[in-house]
């Protein structure tokens, strides 16, 4: 049986359980709550800014425990899996759960879209910005997944939020000494490798400003990051054995 | 020379410093039930997890001669979010069974092992540990393999299930199935077994056929005073000295052949598989 024909059980299995974890529907709940207040509240164009910047949070909370619980719950030593088809299994949950959460930005976005291009509020940016966040999302899943190797549950997701509240508060504490950084951050200017790699740190910890202040060199940084993220996670599972349970 | 449907060829497999399975040689023949047997930790479960491709060999090879092979751990998980028929529907969409008839196999399945057709609509973790292990006999029958593969066959049933399970291993052999089995119950092995297969730490040291033993030899038991070594002429595999004295296997025809003549206290009979058993494994 060809990896394809395998495809559709692995997104069968995952479906489900992306469509059973309650976190997942509050967190698509509040986003969807948040977007609709901001729209009444204040505007259209704050709710569609809010949503380019949060999407990609659907992609990172849909990534939670991604890998460590099915490897050592022993839900993998089944006939479904013998023959070491349990590795194609995780190979493919990434791609998964990026096109689950990618499906769900799209149906919003083409939400916004079709609005905005009808009261002629939609600016060809905004595009730009929706394939950087979608790329975001993707980074989220790559970063996400090989964290959830080593850490059970939700702790992986928690990880990557903690460590973005760090880095937002130790650049809060630390501002004055750090304005040369803060001010090329808002206007968006990197002038130098130096600065540019300091932006590219910075957007490995906090992703989600690549959508606002875009550069090839982040864009490609990213990417990168991604492809480096999902890589590592390959070589872990192909060198994966069902050891404990 | 006899086909295998599982050939394997001295496997070995390492954790750190601990050396699961040295040198596993052995084969599974088809439409035959062979029991695996081993003290607990003698890496039984670890040979299963090599062949099964749970686990990597470090060293040695293995094949199958089908593709079509079930397997039933001892302790059978399931995911925590899938409900008993969701799970049998995957199984069957992997294995490219026909939806329409699902429900008719599912039943006739539920009847042969004694599973209730109701449960499905539940979540399997919220089964019990022995409807659990039926549920997995049920996923792995349902692709129809060729050859199924158990860890602890008998673990977490109750007696009427292990009764019925027996019979379902006999039905599936008389339906040309193969079953490799790996059990502490040896008397229940003994009940259903055509061959066994005996590892001890980590070396498979025997695989016979039991008819074969039980037809061809018999079990000498024989104080040590009085039995002069090398009256017969005997492998080193089929003679061991224990504290109380001597045992034997000893071929029917060169016992009748023989004129050996036994000390007082000599004890011949056929052998049975527990006997064999403790035999081989205390070699």
């Amino acid at each position: 049986m060809s990896g394809r024909d395998r495809l559709p059980v692995a997104f069968s299995i995952n479906r489900r359980k992306l469509l059973s974890a309650k976190v997942n529907g509050l967190v698509l709940s509040g986003l969807l709550l948040l977007l609709a207040y901001l729209w009444i509240a204040d505007s259209f164009s704050l709710s569609l800014r809010a949503f380019l910047y949060l999407c990609p949070f659907l992609s990172l909370f849909f990534s939670q425990d991604m890998m460590n619980d099915e490897i050592h719950s022993g839900f993998l030593e089944n006939v479904l899996f013998i023959g070491g088809r349990f590795r194609c299994y995780l190979i493919s949950k990434n791609a998964l759960v990026a096109a689950f959460a990618l499906g769900i930005a799209l149906v919003l976005f083409s939400g916004f879209a079709f609005y905005g291009l009808a009261t002629r509020q939609f600016e060809a940016r905004v595009l730009g910005q929706f394939v950087a966040g979608v790329l975001v999302g993707l980074y989220y899943v790559a970063a996400a997944g090989f964290l959830s190797f080593f850490f059970r549950a939700g702790s992986n997701v928690l990880i990557i939020l903690l460590g973005q509240v760090l880095l937002f508060v130790g650049l809060l504490f630390t501002a004055s000494q750090r304005m040369g950084l803060l001010n090329r951050l808002t206007d968006s200017s990197f002038p130098g490798i130096g600065a540019k790699l300091e932006f590219l740190a910075v957007s490995f910890v906090l992703p989600n400003i690549v959508i606002a202040r875009r550069s090839w060199l982040n864009v490609l940084g990213l990417g990168a990051m991604t492809a480096l993220f999902f890589g590592l996670q390959i070589w872990k599972i192909k060198s994966l054995e069902l050891r404990k349970r | 020379m006899r086909t295998s449907l599982l050939q394997a060829r001295s496997l070995g497999k390492r954790f750190g410093t601990v050396e699961a399975v040295k040198d596993a040689t052995f084969d599974v023949h088809p439409n035959a039930i062979t029991a695996f047997l081993g003290e607990n930790g003698a890496g039984k479960t670890t040979v299963l997890k090599l062949v099964l491709g749970f686990l990597s060999p470090d060293s040695g090879r293995f094949s199958f001669s089908t593709e079509k092979i079930g397997y039933v751990p001892e302790r059978p998980a399931f995911f925590p979010w899938l409900r008993g028929d969701q799970i049998l529907r995957c199984t069957a969409r992997n294995f490219g069974l026909a939806e329409r008839r699902l429900d008719r196999i599912i039943d006739d399945l539920s009847r042969q092992i004694g599973f209730d057709p109701c449960l499905l609509s539940r979540r399997v973790h919220t089964y019990s540990l022995g409807n659990q292990k039926k549920f997995s006999y049920l996923q792995s029958l349902l692709v129809r393999p060729d050859l199924l593969i158990v860890d602890e066959p008998f673990s977490a049933l109750d007696p009427l299930s292990i009764k019925k399970t027996r019979d379902l291993f006999l039905e599936l052999k008389g339906e040309g199935k193969t079953l490799l089995l790996s059990s502490h119950l040896i008397s229940e092995m003994e009940r259903i077994c055509d061959e066994f297969i005996v590892i001890k730490k980590g070396c498979v040291i025997v695989q016979d056929d039991i008819s074969r033993l039980k037809d061809e030899f018999f079990f000498v038991s024989l104080p040590k005073s009085g039995w002069k070594r090398g009256s017969l002429d005997l492998a080193p595999s089929h003679i061991r000295e224990t504290e109380s004295g001597i045992q034997m296997l000893v071929a029917q025809s060169r016992l009748r052949e023989s004129s050996v003549s036994w000390p007082e206290g000599t004890e011949i009979r056929h052998p049975d598989l527990e006997s064999l058993y403790f035999f081989f494994s205390s070699l």
